[in-house]
């Protein structure tokens, strides 16, 4: 697989979701390859961040308006 | 999640549909901060991600019946909240203007004063998401990195087969990071903390 092959399935490579086979192959590509390792350690980086956005509380409670919405 | 919970949480659905509202009242309390924050995170307005999980609630009620247990209940309140955020994204204008509050910085030796906006991270990392990255990989980046769904449940969400969804959090993935880490925003200068519109300058982990 050539570099381009390979970061196509960073995505699918950081989530564990290539099977057993491919995910060897990135592996290794990995191991040997410095430009598609910075491209993969940018994506775990960027992800990191964007899991970072923290969660707000729910402004109201939207469940009485539910049911009063039922009934009218 | 547990056999018991599924058990459990079964049971007060089943109760829910035969129009039980302490059940409903027990199995979507605890969803209302969930799907809040699911439309916030996709529309980035607290007005309309407030009006949405209201819809969202009401539909839910209304269609508890409809449930059939093939889906997680919350994989199938997703998607009716989505699906109100696609029909609301098709009213709202297509060029979002967004107010930024600008400081002042004061001038020292080897830079001018100039005007910048001050946001923190955790607005950068918000718009980022809500600004640049387009509505469709927005919503398969916020279900995926956000809510842990795994691809069948965002298949199951959006409606889109396996391979979209694949390649959707593919390119996501691509547009957020090339515009928080490769951005354009990196050639300001660096400042503590702080963003333009652009994106993000600095950043830490």
């Amino acid at each position: 697989m050539n570099c381009r092959q390979i970061r196509s399935l960073l995505s699918e490579y950081y989530d564990r979701a290539l099977g057993e086979r491919l995910q060897k192959i990135v592996r290794e590509h990995l191991m040997r390859c410095q430009e598609c390792d910075a491209e993969y350690k940018k994506l775990k980086k960027s992800l990191a961040i964007l899991r970072k956005l923290k969660s707000q509380k729910a402004p109201r409670d939207y469940l009485q308006n539910a049911f009063n919405e039922k009934k009218a | 999640m547990s056999e018991q919970k599924n058990i459990e949480n079964a049971h007060l659905i089943k109760k829910a549909q035969e129009g039980d509202k302490e059940a409903f009242n027990q199995i979507f309390r605890r969803e209302q901060r969930y799907v809040f924050n699911f439309m916030y995170q996709l529309t980035g307005d607290k007005a309309k991600a407030d009006d949405l999980t209201q819809e969202a609630f009401i539909a839910a009620y209304r269609k508890i019946s409809s449930f059939r247990f093939e889906a997680g209940f919350r994989t199938w309140l997703c998607k009716i909240a989505i699906n109100l955020f696609k029909v609301e994204w098709r009213r709202k204008p297509k060029h979002v203007s967004i107010c930024l509050g600008k400081i002042k910085v004061t001038a020292t030796e080897d830079q001018p004063e100039r005007i910048i906006i001050k946001r923190e991270m955790q607005w950068c990392i918000a718009h980022t998401l809500q600004q640049h990255v387009p509505k469709k990989y927005r919503m398969v980046l916020v279900l995926r990195d956000l809510h842990h769904m795994s691809y069948k449940e965002i298949a199951d969400v959006l409606d889109w087969n396996m391979g979209r969804v694949k390649t959707g959090l593919h390119r996501g993935r691509q547009i957020f990071r090339n515009h928080f880490i490769n951005g354009k925003c990196r050639a300001f200068a660096a400042h503590d903390n702080l963003c333009t519109c652009e994106g993000i300058k600095e950043y830490e982990l």
